[in-house]
């Protein structure tokens, strides 16, 4: 459950102050799949980096399952990036050199949860839900595009998260291959996860059963 | 364990570059502890001769080419010189040792017996105990003076047994009562050199060494169970205090006369002259090697932090903390220096343990633990002067940042 209320964020250009996100209410409950529209420029990647604990903000409030987010420290920020968050990036955001595999288990690597052996069997579960098993041992820069996407969403899911953020995961993929990830996306969801979905596409805004809108920093 | 093989995984990109840094800092860091313990021999040796006494003294050494062959003719023309000299009017006393070796725990060491001159020009050697009482000794077992790492254990008012051996290899056990120890890093007087190049560090050696008082009862034992050397052929001749200059001109010409001499200043003169010109020269080399080493390192680990930021910026997503994947940059680039300085300790602790079994005695050298605190400080020192520019590198490029631009680009 994410509780945003008045949420504001300024970024400072030079002197000045640049009103990125206005008074932002929006709640986001369990199990939602939801698109978050809007033009270039609009604030969405600001949104969603705020929302991942990525980016910090100038006033109103921020909730994860009813922890206050503003005033936290890095290191707890980090704890909670680690345990209620997944993200796929329209870049993958991948470690190009290394195997499948570790870049699944990379998350697990910052708990103290799970020793290699379960981190290798939960990687490779995790692999499966996604449908790329056969890939595991093979380096990220030797996939395709669909197949580096459907890696990030496997890492995303590995720890078990409390939602997936996705901002532009189709940004760099073709018509059928974006499709086959909303695919994947949608049924992540029908498991009962919650989807955050960032994009300026509305066919793949289409997928979603809630939409918004940033315009200039605003709901609308 | 999971720490580590993330670490391993990343580091394994920049394992050869490393190796190379690791070779380079450690040849540079091994040859600056070669000088430094060099100088510390000479600091040392330079320090035992600075007293009162050798300050108003001559370095005399006998000419051996007027030398005659034979052993008991070159003992008496040597004698006559020496007491020639100490017959003089401004002449205090020379100091002069009667050598002979030994053997303790299997071990070979060296005999020798001080007269009072000479306890009085090393007296700065004594760390603990005393020097002789002249005449106090009556019974059978003398006093000594104990020097080097082999009487580490022995302590003063101890008896130790020592082997003799004697001109027909007959070996006569002898007890001795140890009443003083020269100090740390047991170096002791030596006369070997012959040269008015002569400087501080040629008057000491690194030994194992059975310090016994001239006396006739000591004489008279050593003379029956061992060879006893007493050829003394250069020696320091200690002047009195209110030595007019025209009686040391006196002296001066005697000895000018039977071979050559080296004054005290010209000593002193000689050892900072040897420090200038070897050490600072030696110095030069390693020192111009660490300092590219450092360059080359503070090079590699900004350049390291520019390659890996956006890895670290994966890292960040996936829920690791700031902090936490700073110390995984400064371990990749802290172990080079790490691992240097590790190489370091080894090399001097390995030399450590040479100079204690005594297989390093003639190195004129003192390497000891303040070395490992050289090569301590070194690391500490590298380790922050290498992280500076990686810090604000990292600091400036915060993972926002790195998306923003990626997205731009
Ligand atoms: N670090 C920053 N400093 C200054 N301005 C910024 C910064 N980041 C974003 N902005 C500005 O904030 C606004 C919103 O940016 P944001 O990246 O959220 O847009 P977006 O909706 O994600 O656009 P796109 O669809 O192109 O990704 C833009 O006008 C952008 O120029
Ligand atoms: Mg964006």
């Amino acid at each position: 459950m994410i509780e945003i209320s008045k949420l504001n964020k300024y970024y400072q250009i030079g002197n000045s102050k640049f009103h990125a996100l206005k008074d932002i209410d929006l709640d986001i409950k369990d199990g939602e799949m939801l698109a978050v529209t809007g033009k270039s420029g609009a604030g969405k990647s600001t949104l969603m980096n705020i929302i991942g604990l990525l980016d910090s903000y100038d006033s109103g409030s921020l909730k994860i399952d009813g922890v206050e987010a503003s005033g936290l420290r890095d290191s707890r920020l980090a704890k909670l990036r680690n345990q209620k968050i997944g993200f796929v990036m329209q870049d993958f955001s991948l470690l190009e050199h290394k195997s499948v595999l570790m870049n699944v288990m990379l998350p697990l690597y910052f708990n103290n949860k799970y020793n290699f052996r379960e981190m290798k069997k939960l990687a490779m579960d995790a692999l499966k839900k996604v449908g790329i098993t056969e890939q595991a041992s093979k380096k990220v820069n030797q996939l395709s595009g669909g197949q580096k996407q459907r890696v990030a969403v496997a890492r995303a899911i590995i720890n078990e998260p409390s939602f997936i953020l996705a901002d532009e995961p189709t940004g760099a993929l073709d018509t059928q291959t974006s499709a086959e990830i909303m695919a994947l996306f949608k049924n992540l969801n029908d498991d009962g996860k919650t989807i955050i979905i960032i994009t300026h596409d509305m066919n793949i805004a289409d997928f979603c059963q809630r939409k918004i809108e940033i315009s200039d920093g605003r709901l609308i | 364990m999971k720490r580590l093989h993330l670490f391993f995984s990343s580091f394994s990109q920049n394992l050869f570059s490393s190796l190379m840094l690791v070779v380079i800092t450690s040849v540079a860091l091994i040859s600056v502890q070669n000088v430094v313990g060099q100088y510390r021999y000479i600091n040392h040796s330079k320090y035992i001769i600075d007293n009162e006494y050798l300050k108003n003294s001559d370095y005399f050494m006998v000419d051996i080419s007027s030398l005659p062959l034979e052993y008991d003719k070159q003992l008496e023309y040597s004698n006559n010189i020496r007491e020639n000299l100490s017959a003089f009017d401004g002449v205090e006393g020379i100091a002069y040792t009667q050598n002979s070796t030994a053997v303790y725990r299997s071990t070979n060491i060296n005999l020798s017996m001080y007269n009072e001159s000479m306890r009085k020009a090393f007296q700065k050697q004594l760390s603990e105990g005393e020097w002789f009482q002249s005449q106090t000794e009556t019974d059978d077992i003398p006093n000594v003076v104990i020097c080097g790492a082999i009487f580490d254990d022995i302590s003063i008012n101890s008896n130790i047994t020592i082997k003799l051996y004697g001109n027909n290899h007959e070996i006569t056990e002898q007890t001795v009562h140890v009443i003083g120890k020269i100090a740390y890093p047991y170096l002791s007087a030596d006369y070997n050199t012959i040269s008015e190049d002569v400087s501080a560090q040629n008057f000491l050696v690194q030994a194992n060494i059975v310090i016994f008082d001239d006396n006739k009862q000591t004489r008279d034992l050593l003379d029956k169970h061992t060879i006893l050397s007493s050829l003394s052929f250069s020696y320091f001749v200690l002047y009195k205090t209110d030595c007019t200059p025209s009686q040391k001109e006196k002296v001066r010409d005697y000895m000018d006369s039977t071979g050559s001499y080296a004054e005290y200043d010209k000593i002193l003169h000689n050892t900072e002259k040897e420090v200038k010109e070897n050490i600072v020269k030696e110095m030069i080399t390693p020192i111009f090697l660490l300092i590219i080493s450092t360059v080359l390192l503070i090079s590699i680990a900004t350049l390291n932090t520019y390659k890996k930021l956006r890895e670290h910026t994966i890292y960040y997503l996936c829920g690791c903390s700031r902090k936490i994947s700073f110390g995984y940059l400064f371990c990749e680039i802290s172990i080079i220096t790490l691992v240097a300085t590790l190489i370091n300790i080894v090399y001097v602790s390995y030399t450590i343990s040479l100079y204690k079994s005594g297989q390093m005695g003639y190195n004129k050298s003192i390497v000891d633990y303040n070395n490992i605190f050289l090569s301590i400080a070194y690391c500490i020192f590298t380790v922050l002067i290498t992280m500076i520019l990686p810090f604000l590198v990292y600091r400036k490029n915060t993972p926002i940042e790195i998306y923003r631009r990626n997205r731009h680009d």
